[in-house]
């Protein structure tokens, strides 16, 4: 089965590197955003399996933006991708909703890890 | 609250502040370096941070030629310490970063693009992010980097922007600067980071390594 994802970071940089690695592995790169505000909006339209989601983002911020979504589909797999580590803002992201967290800089595996274990729960 | 009402006299700081500084930034400095080598897939070494003190005015560039053309993604900091960091390249080692980072071979790329641009600043904003977070379990605070801007200037035009956001030309600033070398590639990719705190997150870095 070929899984769709919506990919959600302000750099187009990012949004490529992590398109690539999931395209690579078979997902369907339905959407991109690079504000909390387009994460939310793209979500309700695509409806995607997988989402990945940076933090720090204008207008909304990705913690946000997960709480928004997952209050209107508590079954959203959202994955975080951010630069930002600290045990605070990571409990705060599972505390919103997401389901793994992914630090960068982060090696292809290790998304993939993430991504497949979320879905497979 | 002016900034010359704000300012700690800079020039009385002592020799175990400094010291206390230096590690600090050490520490922030590898675990930045690490994160480096990381997206870069290459060894990333690092100097012994240096501490400059002076004017804003006097402030002098850390590449070699001030009129070389440089790439700088500064970030605000914010949460328990204030201030900002900064990640210099010269212009022509982030074009070759670049390249690195999206897997082209050397020379390949041409103008500094949009997606070459976005790979620099996430290269910032990956380093300010593991130097403040390694900054934040060391000293017990919590430190939280803006989202990265992007700048291409003339090296001492951007070391004018940015520490004159402080204050005016005569004021005094501190700035901890850590110079990294990527290693196991033909070219010398050499980049800056710097630390720049405010005033009195200056002297809550002091109080949170217990240095009076």
């Amino acid at each position: 089965m070929n899984y769709t994802a919506l990919v959600c970071d302000d750099s187009v940089f990012m949004r490529t590197m992590v398109a690539d690695i999931l395209k690579n592995a078979g997902f369907e790169i339905v959407g991109e955003a690079e504000t909390g505000v387009q994460a939310i909006e793209k979500y309700r339209s695509l409806k995607p399996d997988l989402v990945t989601m940076d933090i720090v983002m204008p207008e909304i911020g990705g913690i946000d933006a997960v709480r928004a979504i997952c209050k209107e589909d508590k079954n959203a797999k959202i994955v975080m991708c951010s630069a930002l580590g600290l045990q605070a803002l990571v409990v705060e992201a599972i505390q919103a909703g997401a389901k793994d967290f992914v630090l960068k800089p982060f090696q292809a595996s290790r998304v993939l890890e993430a991504v497949q274990q979320v879905l497979a729960a | 609250m002016t900034p010359a009402a704000a300012l700690p006299d800079f020039s009385s700081l002592k020799e175990t502040q400094l010291d206390a500084v230096r590690e600090v930034a050490n520490i922030g400095a590898g675990h930045a370096a690490n994160a480096l080598s990381q997206m870069v897939g290459s060894t990333v070494m690092i100097s012994v941070p240096r501490i400059t003190l002076a004017r804003v005015r006097d402030m002098t560039p850390m590449v070699d030629e001030p009129e070389e053309p440089v790439t700088a993604v500064l970030l605000q900091m914010m949460g328990d310490l204030t201030g900002r960091t900064l990640l210099v390249f010269p212009l022509d080692v982030a074009k070759r970063l670049a390249e690195l980072l999206l897997r082209r071979p050397s020379g390949s790329s041409g103008d500094f693009g949009m997606l070459e641009q976005s790979a620099i600043n996430e290269v910032g904003n990956v380093l300010s992010s593991a130097y403040l977070s390694a900054l934040s379990s060391f000293m017990g605070m919590l430190l939280i980097p803006s989202p990265p801007t992007l700048s291409v200037d003339k090296s001492t035009s951007v070391i004018q922007t940015a520490h004159l956001q402080f204050g005016s030309e005569d004021d005094y600033i501190l700035r901890v600067e850590s110079e990294f070398l990527v290693s196991g590639s033909i070219d010398r990719l050499r980049g800056f980071f710097l630390l720049l705190p405010d005033p009195a997150s200056l002297a809550a870095m002091l109080r949170a390594v217990r240095v009076s």
